[in-house]
């Protein structure tokens, strides 16, 4: 299970899911997720997903409180951090270069 | 000799409106000495309703205003498998009826071993009540080349995180101004997980954003386990520690009892010199002096064995005797924490009884409890340096070692071993599966005892020990004496009857021969006769079901009454009175021998009887338990005289 632990976001309804560094190879807003994420997502739970260097940001639905929905929302993204690939980014999100 | 009531009160006289904190831990994290370091050691020690856990509720005053502070029991889990672990769980669900509720937690976590501390803490958050973290150990992290941000472990848990090293101080105040409003503490926007993969994932996360590096292994402490936990070299070196404690007994603490006892000894002469009514000098000379005053005797004996048993906690040692008695207690398909219960009843078989609450299996737990009282309490100790002396001359040796320590040791040792057999027995009869429950104990690394750790637990058993002494054995002590005076009798009646009224010892010889407590001690004397005892020590032996100790204080109210300045020479020249042993000196080699193991195994103390009542729930284990050692003292105690009289010719 990937490393994972959240902390408040620059809003009350974000949360920084802090996660190792190097886990995706992309930065930027995401469009598509693994089906256990992407189901909070149709559900009108999470509103936007947004990965950073060392964190997956997520905006809940201003309907949704994160202390009730933030449990399953763990789950969730801990299932599809174990799939990477399956994650897609929008248009013009940021690719990672390794520096060699 | 529990302490139930010490340092007097301070938390029961704040006024309910002041905010209560509780301090939730694992054990050894230090919490305790933060409690105290906060409280400034004025805790008060109860029991938690209808339960016999043990509860300290201490004040910390912030601001000039009061906090109510609780160290609740050790724990490492909010999932209880034992009592103590039932009652942190109960008191954070607000599931305890007649305690009030908690406004905050004090989570507190062990620098060296923040990986294991987190897993609680993730528990004690999901209770969503407000809490912090103080985080302890911090110079002994530093030591062992770790590292922690505490600022960073705050961003990443969301609540406020303060490192204390509380044994220099460092980080109070900053604790005293976080508990002033717990209102105001951050929450974490997520409760942690409590799901083992997911906990994991979380902890792991949380100490890599802390910058968190885990100490090295500490090579002091593992050179030393090397030894200490070896098989045979751990089990020699224990032995050895034992054997070295119960020399000191004699050697060390003797001349200390001297000095007491020439105390009391020239009080008792000034008593006789100067009071002349017979009934107020004997009060006080034979019942408070000769009695009492002969079990306060015994006070450098019980200071001694409480430093030992303090340092050798405070060091860390403890914790690897039970590691080490993990084993020998699985042959009596018990688990260590069951030995831990027993070493616990080496202090006092009240501690060690309700120290089986940590034991899950109820069979367990009350296999240890019908053993616990066989294992040597301190209680114990005045009988067995009183009953020594008369048996083993101070020059005597044993090859190389001193006769007098090492059969203090043999004692200390039968005790043990009886214990562990017994409780084999109790497991076997109880629980024909014979299941062990897993065992899981940590030892913490070797540590310099804090002088005043060790102060403090020996002041506390000082002053337990003198609150017994001046409240159930002075009473038990007065009763004893007007039964050994009743009734008074006048000079003309004295003359009467052959005895001459000025001649005190014979008076007193005369009275104590035809009070009613020598009418008690004839009555049972069929009981006691095959163990050499005549009705003198009869009426000891049933005065000590009171306390053990109350056993010196009737022997040396009678010696005093026959020689108030040296009881002890009293003593040893009593013979048998009458019977076919007449004229026999009474405490001869094979009756003394006999009154050891009698003493080894009989359960003579009220307040171990009224433990094993309200811990087991029922009158039938403590009247079994009182049945089957007194059965086993008296079989044994015979067998001992039989063949000590066989042996001596």
């Amino acid at each position: 299970m990937i490393p994972m632990h959240p902390e408040r976001g620059a809003t009350p309804d974000e949360v920084r899911w802090v996660i190792p560094d190097g886990v995706f190879q992309r930065r930027g807003r995401v469009v598509d997720v693994p089906q256990a994420l992407r189901q909070l997502i149709d559900g009108g739970v999470i509103a936007s997903i947004n990965v950073e260097t060392d964190a997956v940001v997520i905006r809940l639905h201003h309907t949704e409180d994160w202390r009730i929905a933030g449990p399953t929302i763990r789950s969730a993204l801990a299932a599809a951090l174990a799939r990477p690939a399956d994650w897609h980014f929008a248009p013009g999100a940021a690719i990672r270069i390794t520096p060699i | 000799m529990h302490d139930h009531g010490a340092h007097g009160g301070s938390a029961t006289a704040v006024a309910e409106t002041a905010p209560r904190m509780a301090l939730i831990g694992s054990p050894n994290s230090g919490k305790t000495t933060l409690f105290n370091a906060l409280t400034g050691l004025r805790a008060k020690t109860a029991n938690y309703p209808g339960v016999t856990v043990s509860r300290s509720e201490g004040v910390c005053p912030v601001d000039g205003q009061p906090v109510v502070l609780e160290d609740v029991p050790g724990t490492y889990s909010l999932d209880p498998v034992s009592p103590d672990e039932q009652i942190v769980s109960d008191l954070l669900h607000d599931r305890l009826q007649g305690v009030a509720r908690i406004d905050g937690l004090i989570s507190v976590a062990d620098a060296t071993t923040l990986h294991r501390s987190l897993v609680l803490l993730a528990h004690v958050l999901n209770v969503e009540r407000p809490t912090c973290l103080v985080v302890t150990f911090l110079d002994a992290l530093a030591q062992r080349q770790g590292h922690l941000d505490t600022r960073k472990l705050s961003r990443a848990i969301g609540i406020p995180v303060v490192g204390v090293i509380a044994t220099r101080g460092q980080g109070l105040d900053a604790v005293r101004d976080l508990i002033a409003d717990p209102s105001a503490w951050s929450t974490p926007v997520v409760p942690p997980p409590i799901e083992l993969g997911e906990v994991d994932a979380w902890i792991e996360s949380v100490l890599a954003a802390a910058d968190y590096r885990p100490p090295l292994p500490d090579s002091r402490t593992s050179r030393v386990d090397a030894v200490l936990l070896h098989p045979v070299w751990g089990t020699l070196t224990f032995l050895v520690v034992m054997f070295a404690f119960f020399q000191s007994i004699f050697t060390l603490a003797a001349p200390l009892q001297d000095w007491v006892a020439q105390f009391f000894g020239w009080l008792g002469g000034l008593v006789s010199d100067h009071i002349s009514n017979r009934w107020v000098s004997g009060l006080i000379g034979d019942a408070l002096i000769g009695g009492v005053g002969g079990v306060i005797t015994f006070l450098p004996q019980i200071l001694l064995l409480f430093v030992l048993i303090s340092l050798l906690e405070s060091v860390g040692y403890m914790a690897r005797a039970a590691f080490l008695m993990d084993r020998v207690m699985a042959r009596a398909r018990l688990d260590g924490r069951a030995f831990v219960a027993l070493l616990s009843s080496v202090a006092c078989a009240i501690p060690g009884i309700m120290a089986t609450r940590t034991l899950p299996s109820a069979k367990d737990r009350l296999a240890t409890m019908m053993a616990a009282p066989l294992m040597t309490c301190s209680a114990r100790l005045p009988v067995y340096v009183m009953l020594i002396g008369m048996l083993v001359r101070p020059g005597q040796r044993i090859g190389p070692f001193p006769a007098q320590g090492t059969v203090m040791f043999l004692l200390y040792l039968a005790g043990a071993i009886s214990a562990m057999l017994i409780a084999r027995v109790w497991k076997s009869l109880l629980d024909r599966r014979g299941t062990v429950m897993p065992f899981y104990m940590e030892l913490p690394p070797y540590r310099m005892p804090s002088l005043r750790s060790v102060a403090l637990a020996v002041w506390d058993a000082a002053s337990a020990f003198l609150r017994k002494v001046t409240r159930i054995i002075l009473l038990t002590t007065l009763v004893l004496w007007l039964l050994l005076n009743l009734p008074a009798r006048s000079d003309s009646a004295l003359t009467q009857a052959g005895v001459d009224a000025k001649d005190q010892a014979a008076v007193s010889a005369y009275v104590i021969d035809h009070s009613p407590a020598a009418a008690i001690g004839r009555a049972v004397e069929p009981v006691f006769r095959p163990l050499g005892f005549d009705w003198r020590i009869n009426i000891g032996v049933l005065a000590s079901l009171s306390a053990r100790e109350t056993f010196v204080s009737t022997l040396g109210m009678v010696a005093s009454s026959e020689n108030p300045e040296k009881p002890a020479e009293a003593l040893e020249q009593m013979t048998v009175q009458r019977g076919p042993d007449a004229g026999r000196k009474l405490f001869d080699a094979g009756t003394i021998a006999a009154m050891l193991v009698f003493f080894i195994y009989a359960l003579q103390c009220m307040s171990t009887i009224a433990i094993l009542r309200r811990e087991s729930g029922a009158w039938k284990w403590p009247a079994m338990a009182f049945g089957y050692l007194f059965a086993l003292a008296w079989v044994l105690a015979w067998l001992a005289r039989l063949i000590v009289n066989t042996v001596r010719g």
